[in-house]
């Protein structure tokens, strides 16, 4: 029976730190803007014409 | 007819210009689409035109060559941001003309790419663009002016929607943990509630209560104290407002639940407590999220003015500062371009002054020496110098924002309606809980607290308070997608029920752009339209916008401030301008048959008359589909406006309108709808310009067109974002299928409270099924307003 009690404190743990990890989340602001991130995955870095890209290759020649 | 690749709208005849997109030339509408494009495709960003999911932007924001330098001024830089570390400060960018993800990405990548931008975080929603930058590598003159080349209009932000957006955090963070409490404590319930059947052992039992309790109290202190700081608030100012019955119960449910806990008998309520509060919060949250959509009036009013002024410390020398530094008595200098920072006097100089934002008229104005000018007015061009007469905060500007913000606060008479009825239904409530409490105490006193919180909960008028936002925020959803923004959701209900449709003429009904209506020829010309189009290239009088198209190389142009044009092209000399202008540098002027409703611009080649051109503004597209369909719903339609009443007239015969009055004031217009609204007739005004802001304030329901002067905005209810009248016509539609969801979501809400109420009495209903009952009578409710957004 004693099982109970460990399991029941581990969840109550787990949840605990999934409303920390929510208030963290919430904090920092990850729910304002629901639409724009899921294209960051689409960013290609390697363009070769980007000004930063440009300067890059610059330096390494 | 082709359309712009870039921003979609109409390329115009004769123009024919591309920009070589992915391999292709595609075609582009102006100039300023052209640069943004082909700056896209030369930097690899032609990816905006995959991303951008067909969504067109609704409005173009012009692309202007402000002049940002003012920013990088020490004092103004100081107020505008906060320093992060050395030499990194943050500041936050509010983005005009920013509609979708595509937007944002663009951005992002645009000025990732600059080096000294450290951190960049981009809202789309809010339409905020933070950025943390190093003062040393990029100025913050350089940020504002490189968005602004991508066709954005940067505006430096005020602190109202940062706080906007603290709050939504905290209703968050709240519902976290509200939501974490309720499935926690309801899984520790469920053996609770039959200990026979799940041979729970009483040792277990009272650990399971006291890990219940626990969390029980974290969601009551931490989520639930709102309610209970609200109910107290109510009962101070006499008032029954919904929080005092939602205050009752979860107070009432804790404390007896705690009781009955440490004395081990009879059910406890927690689970029904912390699911009460987790719905509650999730239907204010859903209520705010719509009310934080609407704007602020001083926000978009400080928006317009500069943050900082030129002024003179001594003759010939001049100094940078805010513009909160302004008072009564500075001497100011504007040059061209530039909006007026404050009111004042001109002391030297002349210029021409649009003060379209001020009045509405988009004429020019000439200004010059002991002429008064006002903030927010442009000066289209030449330089001056002013001496205010009144301090910053007492301007024009400011006291018609007052008199806006007067006209808003009064409005909401159908809320306070609302208000009223639901403390009279909480107050059956408390009566209800009172009377149940009675019987049980007097009869059966075990079963007090299951019924009298079954009672509490049963009846608390959650759908009811859910059914109207719910269908107002769908249908607001429905309406942006359809190209109207809704800045005050209860204009949703109430378009429906309008009587009278006021229209303001210009810039509503009629077009803001110019365009050619006759042409009188007095000597044949080869290839005229190229030479007037080449002459106009040179002004920038918005005159100017009407003579587009193909155009050649013009010698020795010179542009004549409110005059006209003057150019040799092909070895001949022309001139183009005002019919004075002309006479003065003597070219004859023959008798022409010319409309007077029209402007007319005349040319000359040689000093021998060529051709003069009446020019006027046309129809708004979809104006007449508009009319057309108003009609047929019988509503009357009349066109108040500033303008002569000769145009009035004409313009109302020709849209086939109810009535027309012309050459009225503000204040007349006011005057007016006041009169209908005596009569119990309700109004809606089509308007735009800030001297209209007041009278779309009286109005019942306002309307403004998104190209308007800013301020405009605010004031009104529904926002045009695009340049035809048609989605009117679906935002009535809209309006109409609203009122009949609103409907059905109160008749089932109130059905299910008045059946379930007897029930609860009874001692029937076990308060955890009341709270699922109001759960899912709420999900019904939303459910049914989600129809809307089909």
């Amino acid at each position: 029976m004693n099982m109970v009690f460990v399991l029941v404190l581990l969840s109550l743990a787990l949840a605990g730190f999934a409303v920390w990890a929510l208030i963290w989340a919430i904090n920092k602001n990850q729910f304002d803007d629901l639409d724009s991130p899921a294209y960051s995955i689409l960013d290609d870095d390697n363009e070769p014409n980007l000004p930063a890209n440009k300067a890059k290759q610059e330096t390494e020649e | 007819m082709t359309s712009c690749f870039h921003c979609g709208e109409t390329v115009p005849e004769g123009v024919n210009l591309t920009a070589k997109i992915n391999q292709v030339e595609q075609p582009m509408c102006c100039i300023g689409c052209q640069a943004v494009a082909q700056f896209l495709a030369d930097n690899d960003h032609q990816a905006f035109y995959q991303y951008r999911d067909d969504q067109l932007p609704v409005e173009q924001v012009s692309v202007n060559d402000n002049d940002w330098q003012h920013l990088d001024n020490a004092d103004v830089f100081k107020k505008l941001t906060q320093s992060t570390d050395n030499n990194h400060y943050q500041v936050t960018i509010k983005i005009e003309g920013m509609y979708c993800s595509a937007c944002g990405w663009l951005l992002q990548k645009v000025l990732q790419s600059r080096p000294g931008i450290s951190d960049l975080r981009i809202n789309a929603v809010t339409q905020n663009l933070q950025v943390v930058f190093d003062s040393e590598v990029i100025k913050l003159s350089e940020i504002f002016a490189q968005i602004n080349a991508l066709g954005y209009l940067p505006l430096q932000q005020q602190e109202t929607s940062q706080h906007a957006n603290y709050e939504r955090n905290r209703q968050l963070k709240k519902m976290a943990v509200a939501g974490f409490g309720m499935m926690f404590i309801m899984t520790l319930a469920v053996p609770l509630y039959s200990p026979e059947a799940m041979a729970v052992a009483p040792h277990i039992q009272r650990f399971f209560l006291m890990i219940s309790m626990l969390i029980a109290t974290v969601v009551f202190f931490y989520s639930g104290t709102d309610f209970v700081n609200n109910a107290i608030r109510d009962l101070k100012n006499r008032h029954l407002g919904m929080d005092v019955p939602v205050a009752l119960s979860i107070t009432l449910a804790y404390f007896v639940s705690i009781y009955l806990s440490f004395k081990q008998q009879g059910h406890v309520y927690f689970d029904s407590m912390t699911m009460f509060i987790f719905f509650l919060l999730l239907g204010r949250f859903v209520e705010s999220q719509v009310r934080h959509k609407g704007m602020n009036v001083r926000e978009s009013l400080f928006a317009l003015v500069p943050v900082s002024a030129e002024q003179q410390i001594a003759e010939g020398h001049f100094q940078t500062i805010p513009l909160d530094q302004v008072v009564k008595g500075d001497v100011l200098r504007v040059k061209s371009g530039q909006t007026i920072p404050c009111d004042g006097l001109i002391i030297k100089g002349q210029a021409q002054v649009n003060e379209a934002i001020l009045t509405g008229e988009s004429k020019l104005i000439e200004k010059s020496s002991d002429d008064l000018v006002y903030a927010g007015a442009k000066l289209v061009s030449g330089e001056v110098l002013i001496e205010t007469t009144v301090n910053n905060q007492d301007s024009f500007l400011s006291k018609l924002a007052d008199l806006m913000e007067l006209a808003q606060s009064k409005k909401p008479a159908s809320l306070q309606l609302v208000d009223r009825i639901a403390s009279y239904f909480v107050a059956g409530v408390l009566l209800l809980a009172a009377i149940t409490a009675l019987w049980y105490g007097l009869n059966q006193s075990d079963a007090l607290m299951t019924a009298l919180l079954s009672v509490l909960i049963a009846t608390c008028p959650c759908a009811l308070s859910l059914a109207t936002p719910t269908a107002l925020t769908a249908a607001g959803v429905q309406l942006l997608n359809q190209g109207v923004l809704v800045n005050n959701t209860e204009a949703i209900t109430q378009l429906d029920k309008i009587d009278q449709w006021y229209f303001d003429k210009t810039g509503t009904l009629s077009d803001e752009q110019l365009h050619i209506v006759k042409s009188h020829l007095l000597t044949e010309v080869t290839d005229l339209p190229t030479i007037t189009n080449s002459l106009q290239q040179i002004s920038n009088h918005p005159i100017a916008s009407a003579f587009t198209g193909y155009s050649q190389i013009v010698e020795n142009p010179q542009n004549h401030a409110g005059k006209g044009v003057s150019g040799t092209i092909t070895g001949k000399d022309w001139l183009m301008g005002s019919q004075s202008w002309l006479a003065e540098q003597g070219v004859a002027i023959p008798e022409l048959e010319l409309n007077p409703n029209n402007t007319v611009v005349y040319l000359a080649c040689e000093q021998q008359m060529v051709a003069a051109f009446e020019l006027a503004v046309n129809v708004r597209t979809g104006a007449e589909a508009l009319i057309d369909f108003l009609k047929k719903q019988d509503k009357k339609l009349t066109i108040i406006s500033g303008d002569q009443t000769a145009t009035v007239n004409s313009w109302s015969q020709h849209l086939v309108m109810d009535s027309a009055f012309g050459d009225l004031t503000a204040e007349d217009k006011i005057n007016h709808i006041t009169k209908q609204q005596q009569q119990g007739i309700r109004c809606v005004m089509v308007g735009d310009g800030v001297n209209d802001a007041p009278v779309l304030s009286q109005a019942d329901v306002s309307i403004s067109l998104k190209q308007g002067a800013y301020l405009a905005h605010s004031a009104s209810d529904l926002i045009v974002l695009g340049k035809s009248l048609l989605p009117l016509i679906k935002a009535q539609q809209t309006s109409h299928k609203t009122n009949n969801i609103i409907k059905q979501n109160l008749i089932w809400s109130l059905v299910y409270n008045l059946s379930v109420t007897p029930i609860a009495m009874m001692g029937l209903l076990a308060p955890w099924m009341a709270a699922i009952g109001m759960s899912l009578s709420s999900l019904l409710v939303v459910m049914n307003s989600r129809r809307l957004l089909k």
